[in-house]
């Protein structure tokens, strides 16, 4: 590491535009790496200042305070307070808060501060903040915390440039680190609306938009019937979507290994790259379709921030099979493929939820084990032609049928014996199925000797066919 | 009175959060959040089955509270100016 390059951290409550500046500002030249003993992607870039200067970026975890209620927060405050083994203590901290949410962001803001290490503030999502008509006094702001404020714009290009011009030019100096106790947290949250108060003017408090929406996205019959449509739409776009490019790429593969066998001498190798290589291959990659638009979608129900809002409707039915309203997500996107389910779990605090839900998230039917059931069901479940013993009852009542019902039975079971006869001669469908008598006293049709009440039930392919459950026939 | 007694659509103030039990994670966790006393809030909606969960907006953001999480918080109904 040259003497020149500046290690910087990026901190902020979840859903801040964090890891979309991070981006911005390394142009995607990332490497990740997870952070030992807990699922949480450790992400670092670097970059070449427009003076020349080498930065070095983490992406910290999301966290919403330092109180460390769930491995994210604690591996932020390690890192930052330089407690991490292996990890040095950066030499700026930049703190992103949503423009649109101070109320919530300027605590975590206040709490960082607390730490006494140099630090940048940016102001994420300045366009929207704006759009909703919210006026943010930056230099007041500034002047307040006693730190450098940006305004950003992570989604958009170029809109790190203020960030990068801070960044890249002195360090600023840092505030006095300040104890932290429980007298000083409940502060916090005095000094937050006095900034707010001070510093930005909102029109509204939220969204006229948003009101009207969760007033039916909430609601609690609409509600859950737009989810359940919602879902209905999403896993069969993943067929429709999906089953015509599974389609396309095996065929295409199936093709492309015949004409390269045709070069082949007929024996072990052909065999190996037709069915082997290219029939396999058509087989493995066929799924991604299927796994690349269920992702599609679940990206979409993401970034509109439904899923939250599906999370809460289910939640109370989740909680009755001992899970949570979070665990939604993750064994949603379990029905593409387990491993980012699982990877999506540690959005969830509760250690005990997390590991229920990571345990059930295997168990939903990922796509690539469609063929899996297939075949099994193949395997064991028989084709409805393979003879079934089956034993049918003709009575008094139903002597029409005979001929149809004959051609399904084994055995025709019946009081009348000449009609059972003559219907046993009539169709050669029946050859080989026992004709069985019995004397119903009474002729009480529809009875069963024993007594049980005889099921009269249309079988596949017939108009009319007299079935009987009653054992012992 | 307790946030998860408040009716739909009524305005209170937040008075404290109790912690449930020592070393209360999630008491913790909705003072972090904001429920501060003094932070006016309100109940949004309510959870399909059983009223549960509830979502309650603060400021300008919204959480979903479970019942037993929502009567950590003790708020005043805001009386009519």
């Amino acid at each position: 590491m040259s003497a020149a390059s500046l290690r910087i951290a990026l901190v902020g409550n979840p859903n801040c535009g964090k890891t979309a500046l991070f981006n911005q500002l390394t142009g995607g030249r990332q490497k990740v790496a997870n952070y030992a003993g807990v699922t949480i992607e450790r992400k670092e870039g670097r970059f070449t200042a427009p003076s020349g200067r080498v930065l070095q970026i983490l992406d910290l975890p999301g966290t919403y305070s330092f109180d460390a209620t769930s491995p994210d927060e604690q591996i932020t405050r390690d890192v930052l307070e330089g407690n991490y083994p292996g990890e040095a203590v950066p030499d700026l901290i930049v703190c992103v808060a949503d423009a649109t949410n101070l109320r919530l962001h300027l605590r975590f803001v206040l709490e960082v501060k607390r730490l006494g290490r140099p630090m940048v503030l940016a102001l994420n999502m300045m366009d929207a903040a704006r759009r909703r008509g919210m006026v943010i006094d930056v230099d007041e702001l500034q002047r307040r915390l006693g730190m450098p404020v940006v305004e950003t714009v992570a989604v958009k290009r170029g809109g790190a440039q203020a960030l990068i011009a801070r960044v890249d030019g002195e360090v600023p100096t840092a505030a006095p680190a300040q104890p932290d106790d429980a007298a000083s947290r409940a502060d916090l949250h005095v000094q937050v609306r006095q900034l707010l108060a001070a510093t930005v003017t909102m029109p509204r408090q939220t969204a006229a938009v948003d009101d009207a929406l969760d007033r039916w996205a909430l609601h609690p019959v609409f509600g859950l019937a737009i989810l359940a449509v919602v879902m209905f739409l999403v896993f069969q776009a993943v067929y429709a979507a999906g089953k015509p490019m599974t389609d396309a790429i095996g065929n295409g593969f199936g093709w492309l290994g015949e004409h390269l066998a045709s070069g082949l001498p007929e024996g072990p190798l052909q065999s190996l790259v037709v069915k082997g290589l290219f029939g396999g291959l058509g087989t493995v990659i066929g799924f991604l379709p299927e796994i690349l638009v269920l992702f599609f979608f679940i990206l979409v129900l993401e970034e509109s921030g439904y899923l939250p809002r599906a999370a809460f409707l289910l939640d109370r039915m989740m909680l009755s099979v001992g899970l949570t309203g979070r665990s939604f997500i993750p064994l949603l996107s379990s029905f593409a493929c387990a491993i980012p389910g699982i990877m999506g779990t540690r959005s969830i605090q509760d250690p005990r939820d997390r590991l229920t839900t990571i345990l059930v998230a295997p168990l939903m039917t990922c796509s690539a084990r469609l063929p899996v059931y297939a075949l099994l069901i193949g395997a064991f479940i028989p084709m409805h032609s393979s003879r079934q013993r089956r034993t049918c009852i003709a009575d008094g009542a139903a002597l029409v049928p005979y001929a149809q019902a004959a051609r399904h039975c084994d055995r025709l079971v019946g009081a009348h014996q000449h009609l059972l006869e003559a219907a046993h001669r009539r169709d050669p469908r029946a050859d080989g199925a026992d004709v069985v008598y019995f004397q119903l006293p009474g002729a009480a049709a529809g009875r069963h000797p024993a007594g049980d009440r005889i099921q009269l039930r249309r079988l596949p392919g017939s108009r009319v066919a007299i079935h009987l459950r009653a054992v012992g026939l | 009175m307790r946030l998860s007694e408040l009716p739909k659509g009524a305005a209170a103030v937040v008075d404290r959060v109790d912690d449930a039990h020592d070393a209360d994670l999630i008491a913790q966790r909705l003072r972090d959040l904001g429920f501060v006393e003094g932070e006016p809030v309100r109940v949004v909606a309510l959870g399909p089955l059983g009223a549960d969960p509830l979502l309650v907006q603060i400021g300008s953001t919204r959480f979903a509270l479970r019942r037993s999480e929502a009567a950590r918080i003790s708020v005043c109904v805001e009386t009519a100016p």
